[in-house]
This record gives structure tokens, C-alpha cells and sequence, in this order.
């Protein structure tokens, strides 16, 4: 039993060791590439760029907003009801801001385009593998790394940062329009209180975080996809596995990221 | 005879079973050959190292005397500039249009003018009886019309070789044959060498020039298109002619099926 | 590949030599322009020392002739090799344009 459970440790340990390996070496072959298209700019292809740029982006304004909306109106409620009890109830503007610019901006933007996105690039690549286009453009020359990943890692890192600017803004909005029709706080002093708690550093730093996510979504998504080898059910499982593992990717490195932002520099 | 591709020894194993076990072959320059076979004779594998996706586990292919088997990515991608290949499943890139499909080698590979490219897009499309065609996505034709897209990308680049992976599969016999006149007149003209894996007869014998006939790995006959249609080889024989019965009998019992069901 | 232009009885002629492939026709191309934009009414491009041409080569002469039929100039290609000829006529594109054996042929065609 204890063996098991020890071997099971050590599989997934070596498993975790080695898809991080993978992911690095994608990782490493991106940047390559996109040094090639600072020095030659004909080597991007434009077509896929520009058109991820807008699928990304302004098919998912709608849904972040609505979602980054939700939070800022949900967390005011929340934190009304505890500030109550101290009185402090004109900061509720104040948490909101600052959560929202900090942590919950970035984080439920990742998290909504890690399974929009994600798993449409994931679902799209893993077809293509199967399809033998990605076969094709091999012996086309063409490396599938610049062709199809480098522009879809290069729009996400566009887009999760503005679309997280989105989330940031409309949370604020929701968290307002409770503070107050619902709680009935002095828009003046809600607005005032925000102003005064919101500091250059909460947005940066959140926007720093959403750089690195759009990142991680981006490579373990593609990875997924071009790592499918088999049918379609292959494909469905590494959809799922790419949404799995950039969540929980998303999470842990939030965790660390926010450590050494806030507290060992 | 001058081979343009050269094959040695050429052994793949895939988890210790040899799929192709030992084949020597050559590849003549601006012929047809045509690799005919059974199914899961490893005519389809044997394609795929011709042009590079798989890695031999030994062997050698010669390709215009370099060898390809143990060549680096950048070598390879230098000699795929002179291959085309034309895909069973025509490989189509779906978010893209026919006319962008046939732009995508031009565009990658070639300093032409986007306005030089259109032209180009548009003559091959002419080739393959597709004019017209250029603005819809692989989607909204048929399939037929998608391997005929696959076939104008394939010699976009005018490669010297053209490999084809069962064009006339899934094909009205229409079409099939316009394919095949297709290939006589890439070859006859324009000298390309070409390369087609199928096991139509019909097809085969219109066009190859040499047809090399797969069986388990192997190569068992080489030989123009009338010497093989009058081999003596009793599996060819019945390859050609379609028989069930013959020296692989379709009714064979297994010693291991039998053991099989009584055992357990 | 090496591109001669000159004047003969008032029609441009432009001599191509080598090898018109992926690589040197954007230089054609380009050539050919310089002819289109000034008007050049008549046009024979000699191809005598062409061994070898590709479809971008075609292309390019397309274009050349889109751009001189808008006004109304006369292009001829002259002394075609026969596998130059047979791009062509995989192309289907031997009957638009003027094709000719000879020089002095070349001219007539031209209406010099």
C-alpha cells in the first residue's frame, strides 16, 4: 500500500518534472522565434496574428466584463457586511478597488479566457494534428512552432492584459453601483475612498501577473494541442487537460507571484 | 538508371515491431513510380520517411545523393523545399481559404509580391480545374475538390518530386482519372518525379512507369507497370487480380485463434 | 540571371539570361514595371537564354501583360526554349500571349 502510494508520488513527480521540461522547450522555441520576427518581421504570419488578435479580444470583451462585473458587485456585498460590524463601511469602495486591481482583475480574466481560449486553441490544434495539417506544414518546411503557436502566444499576450483592464474596470463599476443602490454609501465618498486606497503599483502589478498568465495559458494550450496523437476522443481529453492545467497553473503561480511582489520585494 | 532518392536497408520498428524490414529501392528521376501493396504492408510508413516525418531506426535514403535519415531540422527543412505532398486527407488549413492554402508555401518560402503570388494561386487552381474557387473555405467544397486544392499547394513551390498519398482515394472515377492525367503531365512535361502510394490498379497501371509492390516490409517486385502486370509471383498475382482465394487465403484458421478460444 | 534592355526600331527589348526562378523574377518583375509605368508601347522580351522557368517567371509576364494591355502597348515573347515553352503550356497560357520563333518574327508581330 505504501509502496503504491510512494510509486504513485514518483510517477506523478517525474510526470509534473517532465511536462514542465516540455513546456520549457516550447517555451524556449517561442522566444526564438520571436527574436526572428523583431530581426525579419516576414516571418510572423500576419493572417493568423491579426485574426487571433480579434478573436481573442472582442469576442470575449462581452463575457469579461459581464463576469468582472459580478465579482466587483459580489465582493462589495461581502465586504459591506463584514465592514458593517466596524463601521467602516465607506471603505467597502476602497477593498473593492484595490481587490479587484490587485488579485481578482487578473485572476478571473485568465480564468474565463483559460476556458474560452485555451480550450478553443487547444481543440483547434489537437484537430489539426489529427487532420495531418500540421504534417503538412512540416514537409511544407514550415515550423509549426512560428506558424501556429508564436502568433497565438503573441495575441494572448496582447489581449489577457486588456481584457484584465476590462475585468479591473467593470468589477469597479459593479462594486460601485451596489455600494450605492444597495448599500447606500456616498457615491462621493465611495469614489473619493477608492481614489485615495488605488495606487500606480496595485494595476502594474496586477497586469505583470495577466502577462505571465496569458503566457502559461497560451504554451499549455498549444502544447495540449499539438501533443495529440490518435482521434478525436484524444482531442476532447486534451482540451480538457489544457483548461486542467492552466487553472491550476494560473492559481499556484498567482500564489508565488504575489508572494514575491508583496512581500519579499 | 538515375535515382533521384536512393534507399538502403531501410528498417522501421515501432515498440520492436518491424513495420518495414529491410527495403532497398530506388526512386528514378522524372518517372512515376507507384508503391502498391496491401493494407498494413507499410506502404503508407515507408511514404512518411521518403519525406522526413518518420526517423528510420536504421537504413539510409538518399535524397540526390544526401542522406535524409540522419539529417538535422535545417538540413531538412532545405531539402523539403524541393518536395510536395499531397496528403490523403488533403491537410487542408480550415481557418483559411483555398486561395490562401495554395499562397501559404509562396508566401512562407518565395521574396515574390503578394500581387506576383494571386497570379500564381490562380494558375494552379487553373491546373486543377478548380478557377474560381479561390475565396472558399476548405469547408464549403467537396471533398474531391479539397484533394484537388491539396494537389495545387503540393506543386505551388514547382517541387522536383511530388509524393502522393492515395490521390484517387474517396474519388468519383471522373475525377480520379483527371488526377491521374494530372500526375502524366507534371511528370511528361514538366520532368517532376513523382511518387504515389495506392493500391488501385486501374490508376496504378495508367500511370506508373515503376511500380514497387510492398508485401509485409518488404520489397517483393520491382518492375515496369506491364511486368508486373505479368509477374509470376503468385501473391502479386492475386493482388492484381482481386481473388480472395489464393496464396493468402481468405478462409485460413490460425492455430492461435483456435488456441485461443479453447483456452480460455 | 542578367537582365539587357535595349532599343530596337523603337521597341524596347528586354533579353533575359539565366535562370528565372523563386529568386531573380521579382527582379523581372520589376524591370517589366519600370516598362509598364513609362508606357512603353511596344515590349519584345527575348527568352533565347532562358534554360529554366518557373511559375513565378509566368506570373510574372502575366502581370506584365495585365499591366500593358490597360494601354493597349504590344508584348511579345520571343525564342522561347521548348521546356520554357512547356511551362506555358501546362498553364494553358500559350494562347494569350504573342509567342514567337524569331527575332525578326518578334518584330513583325510587334508592328515595328
Amino acid at each position: 500500500m505504501i509502496r503504491d502510494f510512494l510509486g504513485k508520488i514518483g510517477n506523478t513527480t517525474g510526470f509534473l518534472l517532465s511536462g514542465t521540461a516540455r513546456l520549457g522547450a516550447l517555451f524556449a522555441d517561442v522566444v526564438r522565434y520571436f527574436a526572428g520576427v523583431l530581426v525579419r518581421p516576414r516571418t510572423l504570419p500576419r493572417e493568423t496574428f491579426a485574426y487571433q488578435l480579434t478573436t481573442m479580444g472582442l469576442e470575449s470583451v462581452g463575457i469579461i466584463s459581464l463576469v468582472g462585473a459580478s465579482v466587483g458587485a459580489v465582493l462589495a456585498l461581502q465586504a459591506a457586511y463584514s465592514l458593517k460590524d466596524f463601521g467602516a463601511l465607506n471603505y467597502t469602495g476602497s477593498l473593492v478597488c484595490v481587490a479587484m486591481a490587485r488579485e481578482l482583475g487578473p485572476l478571473i480574466a485568465a480564468i474565463v479566457i483559460c476556458g474560452r481560449i485555451g480550450a478553443r486553441i487547444a481543440a483547434e490544434l489537437g484537430s489539426m494534428q489529427v487532420q495531418e495539417e500540421v504534417d503538412a506544414l512540416t514537409t511544407m518546411a514550415i515550423h509549426p512552432v512560428r506558424f501556429l503557436v508564436l502568433p497565438r502566444v503573441m495575441a494572448l499576450m496582447i489581449m489577457l492584459p486588456c481584457l484584465t483592464i476590462i475585468a479591473d474596470w467593470m468589477g469597479m463599476v459593479g462594486g460601485y453601483l451596489v455600494g450605492r443602490f444597495a448599500l447606500g454609501i456616498n457615491p462621493e465618498v465611495y469614489i473619493a475612498n477608492s481614489i485615495r486606497a488605488l495606487v500606480l503599483k496595485d494595476i502594474y502589478t496586477g497586469l505583470m501577473k495577466s502577462e505571465i498568465f496569458s503566457i502559461l495559458i497560451a504554451l499549455v494550450s498549444c502544447h495540449q494541442g499539438l501533443s495529440v496523437s490518435g482521434g478525436s476522443d484524444a482531442v476532447g481529453k486534451a482540451t480538457t487537460q489544457a483548461v486542467v492545467i492552466s487553472i491550476v497553473l494560473i492559481i499556484v503561480v498567482d500564489c508565488l507571484a504575489t508572494a514575491v511582489i508583496y512581500y519579499a520585494l | 538508371m538515375d535515382s533521384i532518392i536512393e534507399v538502403r536497408d531501410l528498417v522501421k520498428k515501432f515498440d520492436g515491431r518491424a513495420v518495414l524490414n529491410g527495403v532497398n529501392v530506388g526512386i528514378p528521376r522524372g518517372k512515376i513510380t507507384v508503391i502498391m501493396g496491401g493494407s498494413g504492408c507499410g506502404k503508407s510508413t515507408f511514404l512518411r520517411h521518403l519525406i522526413g516525418l518518420h526517423q528510420p531506426t536504421s537504413g539510409d535514403i538518399l535524397f540526390e545523393g544526401k542522406n535524409i535519415a540522419k539529417m538535422d531540422r535545417n538540413g531538412m527543412d532545405g531539402v523539403r523545399r524541393s518536395f510536395g505532398m499531397m496528403f490523403q486527407g488533403s491537410a487542408l488549413f480550415n481557418s483559411m481559404t483555398v486561395g490562401e492554402n495554395v499562397a501559404v508555401p509562396l508566401r512562407e518560402h518565395t521574396p515574390l509580391d503578394e500581387s506576383t503570388i494571386k497570379i500564381i494561386v490562380k494558375i494552379k487552381l487553373e491546373l486543377v480545374g478548380l478557377t474560381g474557387f479561390e475565396h472558399f473555405y476548405p469547408h464549403q467544397i467537396s471533398g474531391g475538390m479539397k484533394k484537388r486544392v491539396a494537389l495545387a499547394r503540393a506543386i505551388a513551390l514547382d517541387p522536383k518530386i511530388v509524393f502522393y498519398d492515395e490521390p484517387g482515394a474517396g474519388l468519383d472515377p471522373i475525377t480520379a482519372s483527371m488526377i491521374d492525367q494530372l500526375i502524366l503531365d507534371l511528370s511528361r512535361k514538366l520532368n517532376m518525379t513523382s511518387v504515389v502510394v495506392t493500391h488501385e490498379m486501374k490508376s496504378a497501371f495508367r500511370i506508373a512507369d515503376q511500380v514497387i509492390m510492398l508485401h509485409k516490409g518488404k520489397v517483393l517486385e520491382v518492375g515496369s507497370a506491364q511486368q508486373i502486370q505479368n509477374s509470376s509471383n503468385a501473391y502479386v498475382r492475386q493482388f492484381i487480380e482481386g481473388e480472395p482465394e489464393g496464396v493468402i487465403p481468405f478462409k485460413q484458421t490460425s492455430e492461435a485463434y483456435l488456441q485461443g478460444l479453447l483456452d480460455s | 540571371m542578367k537582365i539587357l534592355n535595349s532599343v530596337q526600331n523603337q521597341v524596347q527589348v528586354v533579353e533575359v539570361e539565366g535562370d528565372l526562378d523563386f529568386h531573380s523574377s521579382p527582379n523581372l518583375r520589376q524591370a517589366l514595371n519600370q516598362l509598364a509605368d513609362k508606357k512603353a508601347p511596344k515590349i519584345i522580351i527575348q527568352l533565347k537564354k532562358v534554360g529554366y522557368m518557373d511559375s513565378s517567371g509566368i506570373a510574372t509576364f502575366v502581370e506584365a501583360l495585365q499591366k500593358t494591355k490597360k494601354y493597349q502597348g504590344k508584348l511579345v515573347l520571343a525564342e522561347m526554349a521548348p521546356a520554357v515553352r512547356s511551362v506555358f503550356e501546362i498553364a494553358k497560357l500559350d494562347g494569350i500571349f504573342v509567342l514567337s520563333d524569331s527575332m525578326s518574327d518578334a518584330l513583325q508581330k510587334v508592328g515595328a
